[in-house]
């Protein structure tokens, strides 16, 4: 299965350098949203198997995100980034409904199949 | 007798030692969510795009693919200063979750073992929870460099409208509580009403604490 991937993040550069290094791994990237409520707003339609989600968007946080997405019929499997560290949110992260959390400088398509897959 | 203009004065010196505390804080915070915002995103792109790069390189005929590798570990550790300073500034575990995540955050990254054994469960005011957490921070960052400990436990206790922390180690004791780190510290406490003491007898380990009003 070729993973299909909702990118919500609030800074464009950051999209667009996700988009294509997913894409260049091979993942396809069916949307890309700025905020948590366009993006709570594209999932049943652009129907992802997985949102990359940023923990801090402009309108609220991504662990309310992850929350509102995992509530939807048929919910994508949520996984958080950020240029902060896992550390730095400490246990947030594991209490979130979020299959795992991904330093944005560290992101590849494989990084988001393992997690997906629930090995990494 | 109380004179009335002395009191007054007094009170709004009191008041205005708290507010450069606070006005303080709110700089770190800025700085680390202007750090967070700005530069340490741009460079994440940047480790995507030379990530990128690299891929259209053949490493066995050009030279530039080993240049852009040493690029990518270089920024990576550019990135992973950058992180720690933004942490260092203002933790935003703080802001998000409160005090409990905050400080076992800080027990975790700790090279002492260090335990966080009592905490509030709720969240306490703002200017509480920002002074335990200083107090924590400064105090295992004394027991790392300092003490010769093997462990430290940190304790935070909320009673009738006053917060304790307390942060104690098995270490070589004989810190000195005029030192620039503790007497910084003790300012910071007294300018939100409290008070820190410090026991650290020689050979008997150390005791930091601090009381001050959370309501």
């Amino acid at each position: 299965m070729v993973p299909r991937v909702l990118i919500v993040d609030d800074h464009a550069a950051f999209r667009s350098f996700a988009r294509r290094v997913l894409v260049a791994d091979g993942l396809v990237v069916v949307g890309e949203s700025a905020d948590g409520a366009a993006a709570i707003a594209a999932a049943p339609e652009l129907r992802p198997d997985v949102v990359l989600l940023d923990v801090q968007l402009p309108d609220m946080d991504g662990f309310a995100v992850a929350e509102a997405l995992a509530a939807q019929d048929e919910a994508p499997a949520v996984v958080l980034v950020s240029s902060r560290s896992r550390a730095d949110y400490g246990s947030l992260v594991d209490a979130s409904r979020a299959v795992g959390f991904i330093a944005k400088a560290a992101l590849s398509g494989d990084l988001v199949r393992r997690l997906l897959a629930g090995d990494a | 007798m109380p004179d009335p203009a002395f009191e007054a004065e007094l009170a709004e010196v009191r008041a205005s030692r708290a507010r450069l505390v606070d006005a303080a804080d709110g700089l770190r915070r800025g700085f680390e969510r202007a750090l967070h915002d700005g530069a340490q995103q741009r460079l994440a792109s940047v480790v995507l795009a030379l990530g990128l790069v690299s891929r259209t390189l053949d490493s066995a005929t050009s030279d530039a693919a080993g240049l852009v590798e040493e690029a990518s570990a270089e920024l990576g550790r550019a990135l992973a200063e950058l992180r720690e300073l933004a942490r260092d500034l203002y933790p935003v575990l703080l802001t998000d979750a409160g005090l409990g995540p905050a400080l076992a955050s800080l027990a975790d990254r700790c090279p002492v073992p260090a335990v966080v054994s009592a905490v509030p469960a709720g969240r306490l005011a703002d200017a509480a929870e920002r002074t335990c957490y200083f107090v924590v921070f400064e105090a295992l960052r004394n027991v790392a460099v300092h003490s010769s400990a093997t462990r430290a436990e940190v304790v935070v206790r909320e009673l009738g409208g006053q917060v304790s922390v307390e942060v104690s180690d098995d270490g070589v004791g004989g810190a000195d509580p005029n030192g620039p780190g503790l007497r910084v510290l003790a300012d910071r406490v007294a300018a939100h009403g409290g008070r820190l003491r410090v026991a650290s007898e020689r050979g008997a380990g150390t005791r930091v604490t601090a009381e001050l009003p959370c309501a």
